[in-house]
């Protein structure tokens, strides 16, 4: 019985991730079949600028069409369909927020069960290397991990195997890219755009 | 040169041709004979710059002084947006100072004025940290032959600044910093009219974004090359989306830059004050210089093989075509065209080959 169980929940981390893979990959170009649907938003983890460059990126270069709010709270989630959340913790960012390390954790876990309770779909993208990588941003980076269902990295960024590990753990596919810009293609699949 | 924009020289007619060749004869010697303790440096005007004037036209008292400077002034034929440029805010980071140098002798102007000061703290750059095995002067080949360059410091000379540096720095903002850092160009902005001669170069430069009415401002900076804050692009928070098209668009050409924006907390520096006390939308470009590692000693700051001079100064120009094409992109009040020597052309033919 348990070993039926556990067989169950394999096959279906599997095939969500394959769909997941497929949608990645080129299998969805509809929009129809996209695993991110809109409306969706762009968030920050963390307050650092890497949001502003997926915002331009997702926005201004792929007319993605989505709103851009680093701050947004959980209250204002409703409606989404998706949520990009970019993850890399910046003290001058949080500063100019007005807001501490554990304001922040505490916005974003807000938000992330926010977004599971209303079935949105959670992008997270971490575009910013070793530089957002550390102390103030790998707790973030876990509790984002933990409700993604697709994760888009920079390489430089999982130099360590930290978010290899973080999608083995929550069976959720990784796309590496080398550089910001390389996110372009996998994102405007996610969106079936 | 920049596939951005396409010039034929041929606009400039024999008025402005003239005007240029009397700048590149007389610029030199007005420069080493300076107006009064002014340190001269070896800049060639290009057949771009039309006016040079001294960084004392935007403030009188500055006249005379080390901390007057030229004020190169690249004129289009068409009107349009004004561009500032300075070098050199700090002494030591040369490759800021380069770029600024190839733009006065090689960029060329067709719509709108860009404004050029190599040496912003012209103090700063006669003399250097010579504990450190920094050098006095770096050396290039170019066309017309080996020339030098200073290699200065980080800030004011002592000399020049009148009094003894105070325990604490208080910006008059609020910040707090070490008591040398009154004589920190970046740490002082926006300057003060009365103040120290650091804090006076400041606003002058403040009221030469005001006069001119300057869109796009940039500073041109290095950092230790393990720094977090080397490769980066500094923008304040009102130019901070057009900074990060630019720096997308300047990866697709393989040039990875970091974006970060202005603190509110940390007062001083340009990119803040500028962009707070100026209609400009300022940014500043940090590039990695080995001579600024903190383990230091004799460092190559031309020939390092992990980043080069002609490397970092190519980063530079990049990124400040980036930019502007990223306004010519996203800001329809901006209508600036020019140009310059840019990475690829540095890297195929070294720094010396784009001075005159």
């Amino acid at each position: 019985m348990q070993g039926s169980l556990r067989t169950r929940l394999w096959i279906t981390v599997v095939a969500t991730a394959t769909l997941c893979l497929a949608a990645l990959a080129g299998g969805g170009p509809s929009a129809a079949a996209a695993p991110a649907a809109k409306p969706g938003i762009i968030t920050s983890a963390g307050q650092s600028s890497d949001a502003v460059m997926v915002n331009v990126l997702a926005n201004t270069q792929l007319k993605l069409g989505l709103d851009f709010d680093p701050l947004v709270q959980a209250e204002s989630l409703a409606g989404y369909r998706t949520l990009v959340v970019v993850v890399g913790a910046s003290a001058k960012g949080l500063g100019a927020a007005g807001i501490n390390e554990e304001q922040e954790m505490a916005r974003v876990t807000a938000l992330l069960e926010q977004a599971k309770a209303q079935d949105a779909f959670v992008l997270l993208m971490h575009v910013g290397g070793t530089a957002r990588r550390g102390p103030s941003s790998n707790p973030l980076i876990e509790a984002v991990a933990a409700y993604a269902d697709a994760m888009i990295v920079v390489r430089s960024g999982n130099e360590d195997g930290f978010f290899t590990q973080l999608a083995q753990e929550y069976g959720i596919p990784l796309t590496e890219v080398e550089r910001i810009v390389d996110a372009r293609e996998p994102l405007s699949r996610l969106f079936g755009a | 040169m920049s596939a951005m924009v396409h010039v034929s020289r041929k606009r400039w007619g024999a008025r402005t041709g003239a005007w240029v060749l009397l700048l590149a004869l007389v610029a030199p010697l007005a420069a080493a004979a300076g107006s009064g303790p002014y340190v001269g440096h070896d800049i060639r005007p290009g057949v771009g710059v039309t006016r040079m004037v001294w960084l004392s036209e935007y403030h009188p008292p500055l006249r005379g002084t080390p901390g007057d400077t030229p004020v190169y002034i690249l004129e289009g034929s068409q009107p349009g947006s004004t561009v500032f440029v300075a070098g050199g805010t700090h002494g030591n980071e040369i490759a800021g100072v380069m770029a600024a140098t190839v733009l006065v002798e090689k960029a060329v102007v067709t719509q709108g004025r860009l404004i050029v000061i190599p040496r912003a703290n012209n103090s700063a750059s006669t003399y250097a940290e010579v504990e450190y095995g920094d050098p006095e002067w770096i050396w290039l080949v170019t066309p017309s032959g080996p020339r030098a360059f200073r290699y200065g410091a980080r800030r004011t000379h002592p000399d020049h600044h009148g009094t003894p540096d105070p325990a604490v720095y208080v910006h008059p903002k609020g910040s707090t910093f070490e008591g040398y850092e009154i004589r920190n160009l970046d740490r002082v902005h926006p300057g003060r009219p009365d103040g120290t001669l650091t804090e006076q170069v400041s606003y002058a430069m403040v009221e030469l974004i005001r006069r001119e009415n300057v869109h796009v401002a940039f500073d041109l900076h290095e950092a230790g090359p393990t720094s977090r804050l080397a490769n980066m692009l500094i923008s304040h928070p009102k130019g901070l989306e057009i900074g990060a098209l630019a720096l997308l668009n300047l990866e697709l050409e393989g040039i990875s830059m970091k974006l970060e924006h202005s603190s509110e907390d940390f007062r001083g520096l340009s990119h803040r004050e500028w962009g707070d006390e100026t209609d400009a939308y300022a940014y500043l470009i940090e590039t990695p210089n080995p001579g600024q590692a903190p383990d230091r000693m004799n460092p190559d700051v031309v020939g390092d093989p992990e980043a080069p001079l002609w490397k970092r100064v190519g980063t530079q120009l990049a990124t400040i075509r980036s930019v502007l094409e990223a306004f010519t992109m996203a800001d329809p009040s901006f209508a600036f065209e020019y140009t310059a020597p840019d990475y690829a052309d540095l890297e195929a033919r070294g720094l010396g080959a784009h001075l005159n």
